[in-house]
């Protein structure tokens, strides 16, 4: 069924962002330069050996150092992120639009069928995530590809139950009753009425969990669980470096300040959105 | 009216709800008529089940039994399938039609809505139909562009009434359409009601608690009491020789420009549950007798087209219903 | 008798709003009687009870000529004092039935807060026992122990009423105490409204948006409209003279039990609230080039106040017909 939706005379007219809005677009613009022209800020080819620059403390050449195979660490950092921040967002985003779709289906259908369907969520739940995690590199071959399957399919449900609890509550609201006397079809509520009125909460979720993702990420790859040398990869690094850490500690430490500080922002945004109640 | 088939027929209706350990009759035995292009006001207090009658006929909640018929056709059959055409031809306006509107999209958006669901227009035509509709409710076609918490109550209502044109329905369901409004925009949009009555000839299920302004649009009145119809007749008949003591009651509360004590007096409505066995109404009413207590009274005609579920309705006579509300001493006010 | 409570010129601004929300209101209040203030939404109405109540938050600025209850200066109390105050002397109820209560506290609990608030639990048991029944609560010893969601409306707007009078205040500010409720229990709670302030020579400011729900408790009217009074005098003098075209467009407004049915009701355009000149000239029908220039000061006119140019100049018709 076609559903053209009714045109909208938009209001124009542009207001000053607030200091949320103008953080999670200065965060935005970071993350996709980083993803995609890390050539733009990276000096230094992430994949180049150069033996004579083993173990280059932080310094001007080197705004990181170097590792032990003479790798520019803050140029490897930044095309990592390709491979950290952005498996991150795969995971999150993949795990959002099915986890929406999967509550909002579940909250229309009611019933049996709802019942049967946040079983399966429940289910999912309880799984702790190393074991399933090592599983999934046990079958399909240990790599970024496996952590990126074992982290989606564990964290969909988290979404699913928490859109199933709003959607069952605006599904009673007055507008959605107006809407059914003007005879609009269920895809039509759902996807009018409904689901776009979740989208503040699932975005504030969405933010505080790409923090969480990557965190999670970057430990897979420290556990060998995820991404493979020589990919350049956050959590990988800081495994590489940890067998010198005594003689070049900024191997390990300075990738892991760069995880825990995205984390951080990612967080605190998130955290800062939902006491703004959401960015219109 | 008897020769003429009943735009909308309610018959027998009842509807329970079960509510934790408790069950509520919402609606028990309701029968009434709407004629095409009449005003039927149905009154009543919160409880009486008069909101859960205009949630029976939009089909928002399926009767236990009874049955609705509309143009002599059932509503189950009306609304198999899509059951776009008895949406279309049945409308409604809410209370609060900011609430009813999506605070996320504009109110032009709104009000094209149910011409895109059921394929009216589109493009250029819908928004010029949106703007004819929102000047036939005398509204600036700019507001289109305005979220519904940027309007003004009376506005978000005459924006409501705009939506439930756009079909061009045959009946308006009006669910407290004014209560909520400052009197100069109740007033106004009581005239927008008759207008659009003498306009485009739409019947209408006009449901509130003010007996004034139901009177005042309606053609006839249903009064209910605890999900029963108390009395129905024509509007000005039920107002100036009621038949049944509830909408004495009603009559003798409303509102009066009478400086001095209420003709109803203190009538205390002392605990809340209702009678399981005989008249629901007997434990507030004056006219009380032991019979009532027992015997649950059914509808009965007491003039033409005028009926009251009271045992002593043939007692209750012009001339003993008018003067109460005069014939109490006045007391200085405070 | 010397007025209870003495409101001269009170002006109340919001932060960030062009205009006072209420400015120069006046009235005097004695014991046992009652005021109505009467006004649409915007009038400033309610503004007016918060006022008196000192319940605006600091950032609201409040000023104003006399502002004295029981002959203590409203505007020179201290927090403690004010707290102490509206737990014993000034009570208040509220439109919103529901959002007055607490939802997961009994009734009962509540109360007694209240009372404890006032330092008069356990002293005035027997008397909120007394007082629920007395405003038509049954078995009021078993309902104490019920939560809000158990009461109607009027319920609870009734146990509301019990609890802001159990500490015998000599001021009640009620603020659309009816509003939210049905015609029937409405004319019941004003009429037990009614019978306590007899009884207890209990001052009342009866705030509400329909002169028809005033017209029976409230012996002197205020008419606002955008923040100032338009009108003023005894209700009855305001029913029979209607000095202005406001109070005129709001009383012909109404649907009448005894008036014409199903003709199109007098209803007042609506229209903003004028900066200079007459507040109401942009709605009224009778507006006149001085009415837009120069603002109209309450004079006497037959029996009552009213702010109108043309209030009392002869041969002028209502200008709105019943």
């Amino acid at each position: 069924m076609t559903t053209t939706e009714p045109t909208s005379g938009a209001v124009g007219g542009w207001r000053r962002p607030t200091p949320t809005e103008l953080w999670a677009g200065a965060t935005v613009l970071v993350i996709a330069v980083l993803l995609i022209a890390p050539g733009w800020i990276a000096p230094l080819d992430p994949y180049r050996l150069d033996v004579s620059q083993r173990f280059r403390p932080p310094g001007a050449g080197h705004l990181f150092g170097t590792d032990d195979a003479g790798r520019d660490i803050f140029s490897r950092v930044v095309y990592g992120a390709r491979n950290s921040i952005g498996a991150a967002l795969i995971v999150v985003t993949v795990a959002a639009v099915f986890g929406v779709v999967y509550g909002a289906a579940a909250a229309w259908s009611g019933g049996i069928l709802d019942r049967i369907l946040m079983r399966v969520v429940d289910l999912f739940l309880a799984f702790p995530y190393l074991v399933f995690a090592m599983a999934v590199a046990a079958s399909l071959g240990r790599g970024l590809t496996a952590a990126l399957v074992a982290l989606t399919v564990l964290w969909w449900p988290s979404y699913a139950r928490m859109v199933r609890g709003q959607v069952i509550s605006l599904l009673r609201d007055r507008h959605v009753r107006a809407a059914r006397t003007l005879g609009a079809s269920g895809p039509q509520i759902l996807r009018w009425h409904v689901v776009p009125h979740t989208y503040d909460a699932v975005l504030v979720r969405y933010t505080l969990d790409l923090g969480q993702a990557l965190v999670a990420l970057t430990g897979l790859s420290f556990l060998g669980l995820g991404a493979q040398p020589p990919t350049p990869e956050w959590g990988l690094m800081i495994a590489d470096a940890k067998q010198y850490a005594l003689t070049a500690w900024w191997a390990a430490v300075l990738p892991g300040a760069v995880v825990f500080l995205t984390a951080l922002n990612f967080m605190s945004l998130g955290d800062r959105m939902r006491r703004a109640g959401g960015t219109r | 009216m008897a020769d003429v088939t009943p735009l909308l027929e309610l018959r027998n209706l009842r509807k329970t709800f079960i509510a934790g350990a408790r069950t509520v009759q919402a609606v028990r035995d309701v029968s009434f008529t709407v004629g095409p292009g009449e005003i039927v006001g149905l009154v009543g207090e919160s409880g009486s089940g008069k909101s859960t009658v205009a949630d029976l006929v939009l089909g928002l909640e399926r009767p236990d039994s009874g049955e609705i018929f509309y143009g002599g056709r059932p509503l189950p059959e009306l609304l198999a399938g899509s059951g776009r055409g008895y949406r279309a031809a049945v409308q409604a306006v809410f209370q609060d039609s900011v609430q009813a509107m999506d605070g996320r999209k504009t109110v032009g958006w709104s009000i094209a809505e149910p011409l895109v669901i059921h394929k009216v227009a589109r493009g250029a035509a819908l928004r010029a139909r949106v703007a004819e509709l929102l000047r036939a409710v005398h509204l600036d076609p700019a507001l289109a562009g305005r979220y519904p918490h940027q309007i003004s109550g009376g506005q978000a209502q005459r924006a409501g009434i705009a939506r439930a044109l756009a079909l061009k329905p045959a009946l308006l369901v009006c669910d407290e359409a004014v209560s909520a409004l400052d009197v100069s925009v109740q007033a106004q949009i009581v005239n927008l009601f008759l207008e659009i009555q003498e306009r485009y000839g739409t019947a209408m299920l006009f449901i509130g608690h003010s007996l004034p302004v139901v009177r005042h649009l309606a053609d006839r009145m249903v009064v209910m009491y605890a999900g029963a119809v108390a009395e129905q007749g024509p509007a000005e008949q039920v107002c100036s020789a009621p038949r049944h003591p509830y909408t004495r009651l009603l009559i003798d509360s409303a509102p009066s420009f009478e400086p001095g004590p209420s003709p109803a007096g203190p009538r205390r409505t002392r605990g809340e549950g209702l009678p399981a066995a005989g008249c629901r109404f007997a434990p507030r009413c004056p006219l009380v007798t032991d019979t009532c207590r027992t015997a649950d009274p059914a509808p009965r005609e007491v003039g033409a087209g005028h009926s009251s579920a009271c045992l002593r309705a043939g007692e209750l006579t012009v001339a003993e219903t008018r003067p109460s509300r005069f014939s109490t001493e006045k007391r200085r006010p405070g | 008798m010397s007025p209870i409570l003495s409101v001269r010129g009170l002006t109340v601004r919001y932060p960030g709003t062009a205009r006072p929300a209420v400015e120069g209101v006046g009235f005097d209040l004695e014991p046992g009687a009652t005021v109505a203030v009467v006004g649409e939404s915007g009038s400033g109405k309610s503004t007016v009870a918060l006022a008196v109540s000192r319940l605006l938050g600091p950032a609201v600025a409040v000023r104003a000529e006399t502002m004295t209850f029981e002959g203590r200066d409203l505007l020179g109390l201290g927090r403690e004092e004010l707290r102490r105050l509206r737990a014993g002397r000034i009570a208040m109820v509220f439109q919103s039935p529901s959002g007055s209560w607490n939802p997961t506290r009994t009734i009962g609990a509540q109360l007694v807060d209240g009372l404890r608030a006032a330092g008069r639990w356990p002293e005035r048991r027997d008397a909120l026992v007394a007082l629920l029944s007395r405003v038509g609560i049954h078995d009021p010893e078993s309902r104490l122990n019920d939560y809000p969601h158990r009461f109607s409306g009027g319920m609870l707007q009734r146990a509301m009423i019990a609890g802001a009078l159990v500490t015998e205040p000599s001021l009640l500010i009620a603020d659309e105490p009816t509003s939210a409720l049905d015609t029937t229990v409405q004319a019941e709670i004003l009429e037990i409204l009614d019978e306590l302030r007899a009884e207890r020579d209990l001052a009342m400011i009866l705030i509400s948006h329909d002169l028809g729900v005033v017209a029976r408790l409230a012996r002197h009217t205020l008419v606002l409209y955008g923040g100032r009074t338009v009108e003023r005098g005894p209700t009855a003098e305001i029913y029979r003279h209607r000095g202005h075209p406001y109070t005129q467009g709001l009383l012909a407004a109404v649907p009448r039990l005894d008036g014409p049915r199903k003709t199109p009701l007098p209803a007042m355009a609506q229209g903003p609230v004028a900066h200079s000149g007459c507040v109401f000239a942009p709605r009224c029908p009778r507006a006149e080039d001085r009415c837009r220039t120069s603002e109209p000061a309450l004079r006497p006119v037959g029996g009552i106040e009213v702010a109108c140019h043309l209030a009392g100049e002869p041969g002028r018709e209502p200008a709105w017909r019943m």
